[in-house]
């Protein structure tokens, strides 16, 4: 049982690797490279799920120790691999949605002609992704931590013609490298005060308030939680597969998994909990209210990544660190196949992301149509959809425990606010009447199209119901309680669903009401507007006028090589004045000098 | 290590000796071996050190960064061809043969095992680059980079000459590997602190230390590609192996003394990094990124704990490779565009794709990513000056975002974006410059599979 | 006979760098034999020859 687990979780890790080796071995026959890949992740999907069973069946988990890195005096960092609870479920989701994605990109990238490219730098991304989450050691973890941000940046800017998706790429490893600096805190803390990055030695440290900082800041940049949020929205500049890929279901979601990963060290810690609390609080809501008001598809699924990113930072905030992991999972699933309908919308449409240019698609895009709602409704936590299973538990669970009610209130509010946008959608994008060009190139016959798109459809309807029936709850969770709390969940959405509905009929009457609202909204809360010119603007202006111009290029040069330049000049030219073969002047100052010589030296033969 | 000093002394008659058409094959194939031969000497067990003979040994410090100065002969070699083509045949021999005598100092530089005779060879190095840079330097303005280059560093040696004729005196010998043997306290009084600072003014000025820094991104940007490699590669090292050797020889007062070096270049990082921010000249972004990088090392090397110097010691390493790889793409650049203004040359990617490839990589190795030696060094530095003091990970964290901003930034400015016209006549890239960009990026990866042996004093 | 006598005119600076490393080589040994001579001498490391070992100095 354990060779097979332990060899069949590292057979797929080296299916990822074949893609990227393949030029190599057979540098000409590259026809069928694309296809190749999205085979070889199949492959290496199918090949992960009997590990997944035998830890269904068994409980069964293990550690891998392969290679010895180096080791300073008593310090070891070597290759290895943790399988155990979370890295098991996650490597096989993680590769379903990746398969899905990449016979999709087969689809919508196919007139790129680097989609070679594109397809290898997808699969090294989830190389560095599986990296991240099956890591038994600080270090390898953030070498795939540090693995998906560049990758990332790549994926972003793949179109590097662009301006926008240059900054959109600049900005996103921006955010993630000031995340990183809590990492390096971490890992400084604990190489002082456990002299182990090993996650067995590590938990049994006890890590105190600083270090685990550390891990909140990292898994904020890289989760965009509030503050360092604004780089996920502009990732949308990417192509729509990347967006499904990275900035839904796997890349972003690395912070929250951090701080899983990290939970038995803060199950004890009240104010690092209360941060996380607040924090993803704070997220969920904000986002979710900029999410309202954004016409651009992308960007309204962005928001609602950021927004239920907020909600499992708001679980791992309750001490409920495998309700968290649940929602991950059953999120991947809805919010890749979201990106995967709006990159059919987006493409049918002749590359037109607004949904104001939308309407009527329900007839002219049926599959796209059903599977995006199928979607949104799993995404609001209709019951028996995946994101039932998750949501509605952690709306119990917080409904349940002893939070601040501050927290509470804003995640119920941000939950109402997920109806909102998702049916904001549905109204613009699918019902009413076409407002699109009447040329576009809408045809959804392709079977690369299709199939990706039904395959996270079945996993959206059922991935809840399965992972909940095969895992055995790991926390406890309270049973019984009122029958409002019970279903506090569905109530808010219906209300939030109402308010949709209303605010809907708003914008089509032009009602002007609210426009201070609209434009915070909008605006993204003026955030990016204050942080972006006020921070870059400081950076810059102190570069090029302090470091540059005064202290540089005047203080030191002045104190310095000009300075001493100045001195020599001015005093030899003080003495080359007396030295200009003047032969009068210089006999006239012997003269003198004897004279007064001669003086000197009979005045003092006088006295003697 | 005669075994690498006379073969490379057989190089400048080999240079001088060789027919016209064979001048840059014989220099490259033959500087090649002898690089190749020298990585044999990462055989010996070296721990405690290897004696070549009296005068002449080396350890896990220096084998590392010897080995390094033989590796970037030839590619200071391959990398000078282009821009010497239209000199006369004895200006390239003359060329060749200046850069043959650098690397003959540099090895003997470090593995001079006493200390005068390392102030000896630090000092020869100064001539050829020198003649290197005011010679074969592209504008005017090289003659004043090589006053800069020269005044700043003799003027800060010099008092090291003094402090270490003084010690000679007192300790009666200067052998680095049995310094530990000679019962050396300098107490505190006034004349050690002038001691302690005539001793690291030298190295500060090689570093350069922020502040004293003035002259390297001057003489960079004016040297040619050779004269940039070689001073980023090694000459910037000989400050930070010199202050590694020089401190045990000035213990104890290193504790105290130390404080406003180690806070002045890590205000330094951040301060240069952000002048690498508004650059627009290539070569100077360069230039000044290696100085914030220096004080890296220079706050490990001061730091004085194990880990610190294994840190400054991958550091060294690790940006010698990456920098002189920067350098060198800069010049494929200049060769093509005749300018070193980064928005002359935008997009690229589009033309010379696989030059883009380098260009990645060594910006990805620039700012330290994972599992590069580049990373490890930083780590290491990052880990020991936080236990030095926590606030410092607030100053180190903010020059690792700079550090990836100014990286990234000079990618994308050259790289990406529009294609623009006026590159329309551009030269396709040529064989020769990708080996030079694998020679440097190979060493780079095969060290990352296995850092131990450029880790330094492990035990 | 006249083309080896050309070859050996164009080519003979190749024998330069190998013969550096081959003198080299022989005075690296030979420093090493004096300094393993000046050990031996000593009396913290002196010690006989095992019947059947080389010499110390390799």
């Amino acid at each position: 049982m354990n060779f097979t687990l332990n060899s069949m979780i590292l057979l797929s890790i080296i299916m990822l690797v074949s893609p990227l080796l393949y030029n190599m071995l057979m540098p000409h026959k590259t026809t069928y490279f694309p296809t190749y890949c999205k085979n070889m992740i199949m492959m290496a999907f199918m090949t992960s799920l009997p590990p997944m069973i035998i830890f269904m069946l068994y409980g069964q988990e293990s550690v891998i120790t392969n290679w010895h890195w180096f080791s300073i005096t008593t310090f070891n960092i070597s290759m290895s691999f943790k399988l155990d609870f979370f890295s098991i479920i996650f490597i096989p989701i993680a590769l379903y949605d990746a398969w899905s994605i990449l016979e999709f990109s087969l689809w919508y990238m196919h007139s790129d002609i680097f989609i070679h490219k594109f397809f290898k730098y997808l699969v090294s991304f989830l190389l560095t992704m599986i990296i991240l989450v099956s890591a038994n050691n600080l270090f390898q973890l953030f070498i795939g931590w540090e693995g998906v941000g560049i990758m990332s940046f790549l994926l972003i800017g793949w179109w590097y013609g662009r301006t926008d998706a240059n900054t959109a790429a600049l900005q996103a490893i921006i955010y993630n490298r000031i995340g990183d600096i809590g990492f390096m805190l971490t890992m400084a803390w604990l190489m002082l005060n456990s002299n182990s990055w090993e996650l067995q030695n590590i938990f049994s440290t006890n890590m105190d308030f600083i270090a685990l900082l550390g891990l909140i800041i990292a898994a904020t940049g890289k989760s965009a939680q509030f503050g360092l949020h604004p780089w996920l929205p502009s990732a949308m500049e990417g192509p729509t597969p990347v967006s499904a890929l990275l900035h839904s279901s796997t890349m972003v979601v690395a912070g929250i998994f951090l701080l899983i990963r990290f939970h038995p060290m803060m199950e004890n810690n009240q104010m690092i909990l209360t941060t996380i609390l607040c924090l993803g609080a704070m997220t969920t809501l904000f986002t979710a209210i900029c999410a309202i008001t954004q016409n651009d598809i992308k960007k309204i699924v962005a928001f609602s990544t950021s927004s239920q990113l907020g909600l499992m930072m708001v679980t791992v905030g309750l001490n409920q660190p495998h309700l968290a992991f649940l929602h991950i999972c059953t999120h991947a699933f809805f919010k890749a196949m979201l990106f995967l309908c709006s990159g059919s919308i987006i493409h049918s449409l002749n590359d037109e992301q607004d949904i104001r240019k939308m309407g009527g698609l329900f007839l002219i895009l049926p599959i796209t149509s059903s599977a995006l709602m199928t979607g949104s409704l799993a995404l609001v936590g209709t019951p028996f959809l995946a994101g039932f299973y998750s949501k509605d538990s952690i709306i119990e669970a917080i409904n349940t425990s002893y939070t601040n009610s501050w927290a509470l209130m804003m995640t119920l509010i941000a939950t109402s606010l997920t109806a909102i946008y998702s049916l904001r959608i549905i109204y613009y994008a699918l019902l009413g009447n076409p407002r699109f060009s009447s040329i576009s190139p809408i045809n959804e016959n392709n079977p690369n199209l299709i199939n990706p798109i039904m395959r996270l459809a079945m996993g959206s309807i059922f991935a809840g119901f399965l992972v909940t029936m095969s895992i055995p709850p790991m926390t406890s969770i309270t049973m019984t309680m009122p029958d409002m709390i019970k279903l506090s969940a569905l109530l808010i959405t219906l209300a939030g669903l109402a308010i949709g509905m209303e605010l809907n009929s708003f914008t089509n009457k032009l009602m002007n009401s609210m426009k201070h609202t609209t434009n915070f909204s909008n605006m993204l809360g003026y955030f990016t507007y204050f942080t972006h010119r006020i921070y870059p603007l400081m950076n810059l202006y102190s570069g090029q006028r302090i470091a540059t111009m005064l202290i540089d290029m005047n203080w030191y040069e002045k104190t310095g090589p000009k300075g001493q330049t100045n001195i020599h000049s001015s005093m030899s030219s003080l003495l080359t004045s007396t030295q200009k073969g003047l032969i009068k002047v210089y006999f006239m100052s012997f003269l003198i000098s004897i004279t007064l010589a001669l003086m000197f030296a009979s005045m003092s033969t006088n006295n003697f | 290590m005669l075994k690498i000093l006379m073969p490379t002394i057989m190089l400048i008659p080999l240079t001088w000796f060789s027919k016209k058409p064979w001048l840059w094959v014989n220099t490259t194939s033959y500087s090649l071996i002898i690089a190749i031969s020298s990585l044999m000497l990462l055989y010996h067990s070296m721990d405690m050190g290897y004696n070549f003979n009296g005068s002449f040994s080396m350890d896990t410090l220096s084998g590392p960064l010897l080995i390094l100065s033989c590796w970037l002969l030839p590619l200071m070699i391959m990398a000078s061809q282009n821009h010497l083509n239209k000199e006369s045949l004895l200006r390239k021999k003359l060329y060749i043969t200046l850069l043959i005598t650098l690397q003959l100092s540099l090895i003997m530089a470090f593995t001079s095992s006493e200390l005068i005779m390392f102030y000896i060879l630090f000092e020869t190095t100064l001539i050829p680059t020198l003649i290197i840079i005011t010679r074969w330097g592209n504008q005017n303005e090289r003659l004043n980079a090589g006053l800069y280059f020269l005044f700043y560093t003799l003027v800060g040696s010099l008092p090291l000459l003094v402090a270490l004729l003084n010690l000679n005196y007192s300790l009666g010998s200067m052998h680095m590997l049995t310094n530990f043997l000679l019962i050396n306290t300098l107490e505190h009084s006034t004349s050690s602190t002038l001691m302690w600072y005539a001793c690291m003014t030298a190295f500060m000025v090689k570093m350069p230390l922020y502040g004293l820094h003035l002259w390297l991104p001057k003489a960079h940007v004016e040297a040619p590609i050779a004269g940039s490699m070689v001073l980023a590669a090694i000459l910037l090292k000989l400050g930070g192996y010199g202050i590694m050797r020089i401190t045990t020889f000035i213990e104890p007062i290193t504790i105290q003394l130390s404080y406003p070096f180690i806070i002045l270049s890590l205000w330094g990082m951040i301060m240069t990094s952000s002048i690498c921010l508004r650059q627009t000249d290539l070569k100077s972004l360069i230039a000044y990124s290696s100085v914030s990088h220096m004080g890296l090392v220079i706050v490990a090397a001061l730091m004085q704990t194990t880990l610190s110097f294994m840190g400054a010691t991958v550091l060294m390493i690790a940006h010698g490779l990456t920098s002189s790889m920067l350098f060198c793409l800069a010049n494929t650049n200049y060769e093509r565009i005749h300018s070193r203004t980064m928005i002359l040359a935008r997009g690229l990617q589009m033309i010379l794709p696989l030059m883009c490839t380098w260009w990645l990589l060594a910006s990805l190795a620039n700012l330290a990513l994972p599992p590069s030696i580049n990373l490890l060094g930083e780590l290491m530095v990052i880990i020991s000056s936080f236990s030095w003091s926590n606030w410092s990970i607030l100053l180190l964290g903010l020059n690792t975002v700079i550090t990836a901003l100014y990286t990234l930034y000079m990618l994308i400015t050259s790289q990406r974006g529009k294609f623009t016209h006026h590159l329309n006549p551009l030269h396709p890239t040529m064989t020769r410059e990708h080996m030079l960009m694998t020679l440097h990026m190979l060493p780079l990866l095969i060290i990352s599979l296995n850092p131990k042996y450029i880790l330094g004093t492990t035990f | 006979m006249m083309n080896l006598i050309l070859a050996v005119r164009d080519h003979w600076v190749h024998i330069l760098v190998p013969m550096g490393f081959v003198v080299g080589y022989y005075l690296d040994k030979k420093s090493d034999e004096k300094l393993t001579a000046f050990r031996n001498k000593s009396m913290l490391f002196k010690r006989n020859l095992k019947p059947n070992e080389e010499v110390t100095w390799k």
